[in-house]
């Protein structure tokens, strides 16, 4: 149950992270940038308590670390594949 | 501000590092993703055996004292009781011989499994598991050439790619904020694969270091381990050593018998003195001595390398604690040992870490792809500023070598994963056909890509993955609408996850498969990935007025 907690606040802390970015593409407008930016922090911050709480402190971090990894790569490609699906 | 000259060198030395290696690197990335789930790869492989569920927990005693009894060798190589139950684990009970041999001389090994007849009797088989999951992981370390000359290879390649990393880093650098998370689709194709590998490269730049400095300690460890040798330890080292791996070591016999604890009441004794210790197997040594000891091995969840080196030792005859290797109790250096190869392996966090780095291990295999293909769309608008249509050779040579190797090394794989239902039983040595099918596929697919061009053979080979792939899960259906082919098909969620898996991958080429073909009909002519003829300057002209625009 907490694994699954710390996965969920993970995935949404990177998505508002992305959502943050100028260069992001899943909207169509650009939303403010700071209230992403500050709910991202406490997103993953509260991510890493989650698996550190899961796990241990080494292991919680590397997992928050690796997890986020794919969730910054997946997303920008997420977006293109929509736009190429749209013919974009 | 880093001067341009300092980032257009890093950009040379980050491009011909990177196109030497990346091929190397893409085989062993892909092959790498898939042995994160080299224990499902395995149980999906093994055919069905007694299993352990065959011999109770309670009934295990009388099966090991029958083998100890019947297998004198056994008992002091170790005889494996299994505790959970795994398709790959044949029957409660297994051990390994050696095969006749001269002493001090290398040397085979056979597999034994054992299990009790419905009358209580002893019923034992030579049977040799599954070798799949260690062929592909042989192809992730060594990408098929023989040791050692595989292991120093992938050193160097391994070497290079810390080096091209670095260099990429530097090169990205002035643009780095600006084009953070940045993936334009469009007709600037040089952007978009520019994007594609900068998006990879970049998030998964902590995952990519590791990588690169863990692989090139693994690919130089036997000179490193003689460098050490010489220059630390002044020829003391194997001393060392063997000082370290005592440790691990279980006590010797003392030729004295002993009545053995229950392996139920070893579990409990375990649990009493090592709560978070999760057992898989117990291995006793010394079956029936007084000095007998039951071995752990397992893992203690939440530890950075939580299964590496790990494992407790009891006393087969009292449950006293004898010896504890867990993580928990390591010592500092062997510590951080750990936990950089755990790194490496990912050896932690459970199944999220697994598919993390399934996913990171592709990305990886895509970013040296995608290199690859920037560099062939780098080098054709260059030559379309200088008027000609007509690609360099070096391009149509490295793209055909790029859908060959890459995509030789995806369909050999798939078909060899398949082969290990197919083939069981039907040939004398299946782990060799594993190895011949999957270098037949790669160099027929290199063979290939050279004699069609890059560009249809790009269509015919990612459809050949997209069919050897699907052929994972179909082989499965097969298996269970047909038990009259002698395959099998298990129900556990691990070896069904394999197939579904295989299925989203078979889906996946055949969709990438479909947007190819359709970029070879329709694309830029003046393109290695193009089976249009290229009409002439006005052609080329048309199609820089369309990229323009």
């Amino acid at each position: 149950m907490v694994v699954i907690l710390a996965l969920t606040l993970t995935i949404c802390g990177c998505a508002c992270c992305y959502l943050a970015s100028p260069n992001q593409k899943w909207l169509s407008w650009f939303p403010s940038r700071w209230p992403f930016l500050a709910a991202a922090s406490l997103l993953l911050g509260a991510g890493l308590v989650s698996w550190i709480a899961a796990l241990r402190p080494l292991a919680g971090f590397f997992v928050t670390l690796h997890v986020a990894m794919v969730c910054l790569f997946v997303f920008p490609y997420s977006a293109a594949l929509r736009s190429f699906g749209r013919g974009n | 501000m880093i001067r341009a000259e300092i980032v257009k060198l890093y950009k040379t030395v980050h491009t011909w590092i990177g196109v030497s290696c990346g091929l190397a690197l893409f085989i062993a990335f892909y092959a790498g993703a898939l042995t994160m789930f080299q224990e499902p790869i395995a149980r999906w492989a093994s055919p069905p055996a007694v299993g352990v569920e065959a011999v109770s927990l309670e009934d295990a005693p009388r099966l090991l004292e029958l083998v100890a009894a019947a297998y004198p060798e056994a008992r002091e190589e170790g005889i494996t009781l299994h505790l959970r139950g795994h398709e790959n684990e044949p029957a409660r009970v297994t051990w390994v011989e050696d095969e006749p041999h001269e002493a001090g001389q290398p040397h085979g090994h056979v597999h034994w499994w054992a299990t009790l007849k419905p009358d209580g009797s002893l019923m034992a088989k030579q049977e040799e598991p599954s070798d799949l999951a260690e062929f592909i992981n042989d192809v992730h370390m060594r990408i098929g050439i023989p040791n050692p000359w595989g292991s120093y290879f992938m050193g160097v390649v391994s070497l290079l790619y810390g080096v091209t990393l670095i260099a990429g880093v530097i090169v990205l650098l002035p643009s780095l904020a600006k084009d953070f998370l940045e993936l334009r689709i469009g007709k600037n194709l040089k952007r978009m694969w520019l994007d594609a590998h900068n998006v990879v490269g970049i998030t998964a730049l902590p995952f990519h270091l590791v990588i690169a400095v863990t692989a090139t300690a693994w690919g130089f460890g036997v000179p490193l381990w003689s460098a050490q040798e010489s220059v630390i330890f002044g020829g003391k080292q194997k001393i060392a050593m063997a000082h370290d791996l005592e440790r691990w070591r279980a006590p010797p016999p003392t030729g004295e018998a002993g009545a053995m604890m229950p392996p139920s009441q070893l579990l409990q004794r375990l649990n009493a003195q090592v709560p978070d210790f999760e057992p898989k197997v117990m291995v006793f040594r010394n079956f029936g001595d007084k000095a007998a000891a039951a071995k752990f091995a397992g893992a203690e969840r939440g530890y950075v390398g939580d299964t590496r080196f790990g494992g407790v030792i009891l006393s087969a005859v009292t449950g006293t604690l004898i010896k504890d290797n867990r993580a928990s109790r390591q010592d500092l250096d062997r510590r951080v040992g750990t936990v950089i190869l755990a790194l490496h392996t990912g050896e932690y966090g459970g199944i999220t870490i697994i598919w993390a780095y399934f996913f990171l291990g592709f990305s990886g295999a895509w970013l040296f792809y995608s290199g690859n293909l920037l560099w062939i769309e780098t080098r054709r608008k260059k030559a379309r500023k200088e008027g000609e249509v007509e690609q360099s050779r070096s391009t149509r040579l490295l793209g055909s070598a790029t859908v060959g190797i890459c995509l030789g090394c995806v369909a050999g794989l798939s078909l060899t994963i398949v082969a290990a239902k197919w083939l069981h039983g039907r040939v004398a040595d299946l782990d060799a056909w594993h190895a011949y099918i999957y270098y037949a596929v790669f160099l027929g697919s290199i063979t290939w890509a050279f004699a069609w061009g890059a560009a249809r053979s790009a269509v015919h080979l990612t459809w050949l993955c997209a069919a050897f792939t699907v052929a994972i899960p179909l082989t499965t259906l097969l298996a269970w609408a047909f038990p009259m082919l002698g395959m099998w098909a298990h129900g556990s969620a691990a070896t069904v996850g394999v197939d579904i898996v295989a299925f989203i991958g078979a889906l996946c080429f055949a969709w990438v498969a479909t947007a190819t073909a359709w970029r070879v009909k329709n694309g830029p002519a003046d393109s290695v990935w193009s089976i249009r003829k290229a009409e002439g300057r006005t052609a080329a002209r048309q199609s820089v007025a369309i990229a323009a625009e």
